[in-house]
């Protein structure tokens, strides 16, 4: 028996470009709170590069910073819910 | 010799002076190894995320040194039981970033073999940190109220 064909919802999507290619002057840094704030969520996820949008590249650099500033206490692990 | 950022957290009732000296007795040790300290920021009190041996505040220190393997084994001998240390991380440096630190305070570097200067840039920055707090402890405040804000409007 076939299987029935179920039609595609075409995707529209706006292409997202990685923050820090497109400006150099951002510095990914693991003591730099606010930048790192906005790839957390606000439950101390780290958000993943489908949504925020980030280069492979960075993205990899971006973990490690917030893994380092977690480790220091500038960034939670996790936010319970209050 | 490679190139290491230091950070040390101080419980919060810590004084300036006692900092300093944990602080100026690591120099000491790390250029009687062989080592230099190139670096050194003073953050000041700021709350910590989590609690950390039942702390919620911390004074922050960032140290930038070069040294070897014998350094890392004095830093750690010096900070793992001394209980006014609530928390030490070190994190290597990619070789450019020590260029980036070294170079650009050149007039820092040249007044090193005058002991006395160097006093005065340390205390000058000491300075600069005791003014410095007051302000980046108020603006994450200021966000984490903005953002208690958003949150509490999503859940409604």
């Amino acid at each position: 028996m076939k299987r029935p064909t179920r039609k595609r919802r075409p995707m529209y999507q706006k292409q997202k470009i990685c923050r820090f290619c497109s400006d150099s002057n951002l510095q990914i840094a693991y003591k730099d709170y606010s930048t790192l704030r906005h790839f957390v969520t606000e439950r101390g996820k780290i958000i993943p590069r489908r949504i925020s949008g980030c280069c492979a590249k960075h993205q990899r650099e971006l973990t490690r910073a917030i893994k380092r500033a977690r480790s220091i206490a500038i960034i939670p692990f996790t936010v319970s819910a209050a | 010799m490679r190139g290491y950022e230091l950070c040390l957290i101080f419980q919060h009732e810590t004084t300036e002076e006692s900092i300093d000296q944990k602080v100026g007795s690591l120099q000491e040790k790390a250029v009687s190894i062989g080592g230099e300290i190139i670096k050194i920021e003073k953050w000041g009190k700021r709350s910590l995320k989590y609690a950390i041996k039942k702390q919620q505040k911390g004074y922050y220190c960032f140290v930038s040194l070069t040294g070897d393997n014998k350094t890392l084994h004095e830093i750690e001998r010096m900070f793992k039981y001394d209980e006014s240390v609530l928390r030490y991380s070190y994190i290597r440096l990619e070789e450019s970033e020590v260029k980036a630190i070294t170079e650009i305070p050149e007039p820092v570097k040249a007044a090193e073999t005058k002991p006395a200067e160097t006093k005065a840039v340390e205390e000058e920055k000491t300075t600069e940190a005791e003014t410095t707090p007051e302000k980046t402890e108020n603006e994450p405040a200021a966000k984490e109220i903005a953002e208690s804000a958003e949150a509490s409007d999503i859940e409604i």
